[in-house]
């Protein structure tokens, strides 16, 4: 499996910005806060901060950031295919709804089979 | 008898370059071999070696990249923090923090309770980058109302709350300067 670099960390702070295709699903936006060694990544849905990441400071982008994984609940293998756009905003939304992180209240209803 | 001493003379007092270069793949022994004029199968003595390269500082390099790759130095390992080293954040009981080996020169330290993870090309990095993830990351819970809070993050919240709390400690008083 390939190594998750910052340049992948940064990709995925974008990606979890963007609008999701299901209109079901809530938006996500990011807060960046700035600390001694990192960039805080505070994720926030409906007005709630459901998650947080770090992204270090460090100069080189190849500086590997497998930690991110962890902090979003995601398999590595997951997470990379997020930060290299095989998996969709969607399907982390998904991904979300389903472990809790974001609660049916703010995820709104999820889509039923008929709907689809 | 020193660090150094005492790993070389581990094996009954004699060491093989054999097995240091298969250790440690980032020295270049061969060419310190070509330099000291010694054959890379003839064992010789601790002391010798220690005598011929007579530098501790080189001695203490390579014992660190052999040990980093040791299967031991690889495997998942608990310590205790006691210190966020920040000013205003104070630690109630120590934070157990998980350090492991994530490649040859990166490591992930986590607060699992928590689920609070950071990494760094040393350990020692990535334990100062977990401690200023904690810090932030408290400092920022501390401040927001439980309603602005996901599951997940107040969670984290109570869990920080039983480790770290703010410090007490009144800051430094400004010294008035002499007009």
């Amino acid at each position: 499996m390939s190594v998750f670099t910052k340049t992948h960390a940064e990709n995925t702070a974008k990606k979890l910005k963007t609008k999701p295709k299901n209109a079901h699903y809530p938006r996500l936006s990011i807060i960046e806060v700035r600390g001694q060694t990192h960039v805080m990544q505070q994720i926030w849905c409906d007005g709630e901060f459901i998650l947080d990441f770090g992204i270090k400071h460090a100069s080189n982008r190849n500086n590997t950031h497998g930690w991110v994984a962890r902090e979003l609940n995601l398999s590595p293998n997951k997470m990379y295919s997020f930060a290299i756009c095989t998996m969709s905003i969607d399907e982390m939304i998904a991904h979300f709804i389903e472990d809790g992180t974001i609660t049916a209240s703010e995820g709104g209803d999820t889509p039923s089979d008929d709907a689809v | 008898m020193n660090v150094a001493n005492r790993i070389f003379s581990s094996g009954g007092g004699k060491v093989s370059f054999v097995t240091l270069q298969a250790n440690s793949g980032a020295l270049n022994l061969q060419q310190w071999q070509q330099a000291q004029s010694v054959s890379s199968a003839q064992q010789i003595n601790s002391a010798q070696v220690i005598e011929s390269l007579n530098a501790n500082e080189k001695i203490m390099q390579m014992l660190t990249a052999i040990s980093d790759r040791l299967p031991v130095a690889s495997a998942p390992y608990c310590i205790f923090v006691s210190t966020l080293a920040a000013n205003d954040i104070d630690v109630v009981k120590p934070i157990p923090v998980t350090i492991e080996m994530e490649s040859d020169d990166s490591f992930i330290a986590s607060f699992v309770d928590a689920g609070i993870s950071s990494g760094g090309p040393t350990r020692q990095d990535a334990v100062w980058s977990l401690q200023d993830r904690i810090a932030m990351l408290f400092a920022t819970l501390s401040e927001m109302p439980s309603n602005k809070l996901g599951a997940k993050m107040q969670r984290k919240k109570a869990v920080l709350s039983e480790f770290v709390c703010q410090s007490s400690r009144k800051p430094m008083p400004k010294i008035p300067q002499k007009s």
